[in-house]
Formats: structure tokens, C-alpha cells, sequence
């Protein structure tokens, strides 16, 4: 479609038709326009979302100034011209947000306190694994549930048939058995008091 | 994102009613420069028969050699710019229209003194009083503003392909027919403060629609 011909004085013949009032024209033409204006946005806009806003500004342009088509003239210089003037303004405008922003790969991320520098240990969840798998059935199942597979403990009632109150002892008692398995402390609650 | 633009075809296509082309950008820029001249012819015989000089006064000066040339040089200037400006407003017009006004511009240029540019301020006997610039300037709003509002609206469509050519080209033309214009009904030169004015114009316009760009972006 780019070389104008045939498809060019088609679509000259369409753009007439349509400033004529003529919708269903109107609806081809711009249908039949829209993957060539992605194919030039594509030319100069990474980003599929900014390729996809230009290509509807300029159509919007095309439709507000759709008058000053003259059919007698060929129809593609005019889409042309319209379209890099929209493109061009796209692209001043992401150079200006583009100067505002810098992008930091990840690599790049670094702390100024220099263990947050050193990557983190794998954790070790065997001791965790061997601590719950050492807790009573009851209890074991509460952690399962709550923990594990997130559910509520309205959620964790129904699928296991016990009270949210003795669900929410039992996963009490299992938090501060863990606690004490891993840490060798009773944890918060109980230096509390 | 592509369903949306499916979406936006179709709301164009529902809301598109027929649109009346644009009639010929050279019939257009004679349009308006015979409402330009209507105006301008009106204020020059205004002043003349205010002044009580009737138009003597004024083919006086045109005996002058510089004058003349100066007047005809702005003259010039001011059509091929009007006409320049209406091409091009036009997507699909050539940029090279924004050559037409150059020869006569170039020699309109030449021709230019300081005028009336330099007397902002006088000291007389009533102490500081407002000068002949502020005269000058007064009578430079009262003809550019109602010619440039007109060609504004004329020219409405450019910002769909080349706003800021249209604009410079659209402000010189405007700046030559003012100067036209008065040279025929100010007794002063009023030329240069005529084209700073009409630059500090241009660049306003030309910088809020760019920010108004900037915002759609």
C-alpha cells in the first residue's frame, strides 16, 4: 500500500466517499489504513503500547482535519504527513520524559551498607520441613492449611471439619512448637509474658 | 490495545458526519487578503480624515523613492507569506512554499530603520510621560490583532502536519501588512517595533502549542 497505485487512488476514492458522509467507506478506509500507520509507528517505537497510541492519535488527527483532503490530489502524501507530524510529537515527548527518568538495570542495584550487597544464602527450609512434620496431627494440619496453602480459617474450617476456635489454638500452639524448634527461644509472646 | 483501536475506528466512523472540503488554498489566501486590504483601506481613510489631511498626505509619501520601495517590498512580502502560510497548512503541500516570501522579505529588510522603536519613555516638562513607541505600539495591536485572529482561524487544520512553519510564516506575512498598513496611517516608521511584535507573538503561540502538544503526549 505504501507505493500509492492503484491501492492509493483506491483509497483516495474511499476518503472522498467518506468526507461525503459515506460511513461504510469511511470504516474501510480507515480499517484498510490502520496496519500501515502500525507499520510505520513500528519503525520508530519500540513499545507496542506507544506504537499502539500514535496509531490512534493519528487517526483521531485524520478524522478532525479529514476536510482539507482534496481528492483531486493523491491520498498518501497526505496520510504521510500527518502521521510523522504525530509521530514526531510522540517521540519529543518520550525524549522529554526519557530525560526526566533513568533506567537502572538490576544488575546495577547496589546499597551503600555492604552485607545488603552479598546475596542472600539460600534458605535452608529442612529444619522448618523437619520441625513441622515432629508437630501433632492437629496442629500440623493448621499450619498446612493457614500457611501453605493460604486459605482462611473460615476456608480451613470447612475443608477440615474443625472449629475456626480450636483451628486458631491448634495453629497458635504449632507457630510457637516452630519457634521454639527453630530458634531454640518461645519467641515474643512468651518473653512477654 | 488493537481492540481498542477497532474501538476507536468505530467510534470515528459512528460519530462522522460529512465534513465540507476545503476550497483552494490560493482561494483562500485572496479571500483573506482582500479582507485584510478592506481593513486596512478603512483605518488608513479614517485616520485621514481625522488628521483632516484627506489622502494627500499619503500619495505625498509615495513620492518618495524609499518609501515607496518600502511600502511595495511589504507589500509583496506580506502576499507571498499569506499565501505561503495557506499552503503551507495543507499535510500534503510542499515545504519548499516557505521560500516564496524570501526575495521580498529579504529587500523589505533592508529597507528597515529603527523607527519609532527607540522612544518608550519621554522626559518633558509633565516629567516621564509615555513615548511615541507606546502610540506606535497601541496602533500595531489595533491592526495585526483583528488580521492575525482571522488567519488564526483560517489556518486552524495546521497543527495536523506543520504547525510551527505555518505560524512563522503566518506571522510574517501578518507583520509585513501591518507595516503595509501603517506606513499608510502612522507618520512614524513603525516597522521594526511592528516585526518584534509580531515576533514575541509567534513565539507565543508557537510555545503554547507546544505545551498543548506536550500535554497530548
Amino acid at each position: 500500500m505504501a507505493d500509492g497505485g492503484e491501492e492509493g487512488e483506491e483509497l483516495a476514492r474511499l476518503m472522498a466517499a467518506a468526507q461525503d458522509g459515506d460511513k461504510r467507506a469511511y470504516a474501510t478506509l480507515l480499517q484498510a489504513v490502520t496496519p500501515y500507520l502500525r507499520a510505520q509507528a513500528r519503525r520508530y517505537l519500540r513499545s507496542p503500547q506507544d506504537v499502539e497510541d500514535v496509531v490512534q492519535e493519528i487517526l483521531l488527527t485524520i478524522h478532525r482535519v479529514r476536510h482539507t483532503y482534496d481528492p483531486a490530489r493523491p491520498f498518501l502524501p497526505w496520510l504521510v504527513a500527518i502521521a510523522r507530524r504525530r509521530v514526531v510529537d510522540r517521540l519529543r515527548g518520550k525524549g522529554r520524559r526519557d530525560s526526566h527518568e533513568v533506567v537502572v538495570s538490576p544488575d546495577d542495584e547496589t546499597f551503600a551498607n555492604a552485607p545488603a550487597n552479598i546475596p542472600e544464602e539460600e534458605a535452608d527450609h529442612s529444619r522448618l520441613h523437619a520441625a513441622i512434620a515432629a508437630l501433632p496431627p492437629g496442629q500440623r494440619l493448621a499450619v498446612e492449611l493457614l500457611k501453605f496453602k493460604d486459605m482462611s480459617l473460615k476456608e480451613a474450617s470447612d475443608f477440615s471439619g474443625m472449629s475456626v476456635g480450636s483451628l486458631k489454638v491448634a495453629a497458635h500452639r504449632a507457630y510457637k512448637a516452630l519457634r521454639m524448634a527453630l530458634t531454640g527461644s518461645p519467641g515474643e509472646d512468651e518473653t512477654r509474658g | 490495545m488493537t481492540t481498542q483501536t477497532d474501538q476507536l475506528i468505530e467510534a470515528l466512523v459512528t460519530g462522522a458526519k460529512p465534513v465540507r472540503r476545503l476550497r483552494p488554498p490560493m482561494l483562500r489566501a485572496a479571500f483573506w487578503l482582500a479582507l485584510a486590504g478592506a481593513l486596512i483601506a478603512g483605518i488608513t481613510v479614517y485616520h485621514a480624515n481625522e488628521e483632516g489631511e484627506g489622502l494627500k498626505h499619503l500619495f505625498g509619501d509615495l513620492a518618495h523613492t524609499k518609501f515607496t520601495l518600502q511600502w511595495l517590498a511589504s507589500l509583496a512580502t506580506g502576499i507571498t507569506a499569506v499565501i505561503a502560510a495557506f499552503e503551507l497548512s495543507l499535510p500534503d503541500r510542499s515545504r519548499a512554499w516557505r521560500l516564496l516570501p524570501v526575495p521580498a522579505a529579504a529587500l523589505w529588510l533592508l529597507t528597515l530603520g529603527y523607527g519609532c522603536f527607540t522612544d518608550w519613555v519621554e522626559y518633558g516638562p509633565d516629567g516621564f510621560v509615555a513615548g511615541h513607541s507606546v502610540q506606535c505600539l497601541t496602533t500595531i495591536i489595533g491592526t495585526s490583532v483583528p488580521l492575525g485572529l482571522g488567519l488564526a482561524f483560517m489556518l486552524s487544520h495546521a497543527g495536523a502536519s506543520r504547525p510551527v512553519d505555518t505560524i512563522v510564516i503566518g506571522a510574517l506575512g501578518l507583520a509585513a501588512l501591518s507595516a503595509t498598513g501603517l506606513s499608510l496611517y502612522h507618520d512614524l516608521d513603525a516597522t521594526l517595533m511592528i516585526i518584534v511584535w509580531h515576533v514575541v507573538v509567534a513565539s507565543l503561540v508557537v510555545a503554547i502549542s507546544r505545551l498543548r502538544a506536550r500535554r497530548r503526549a
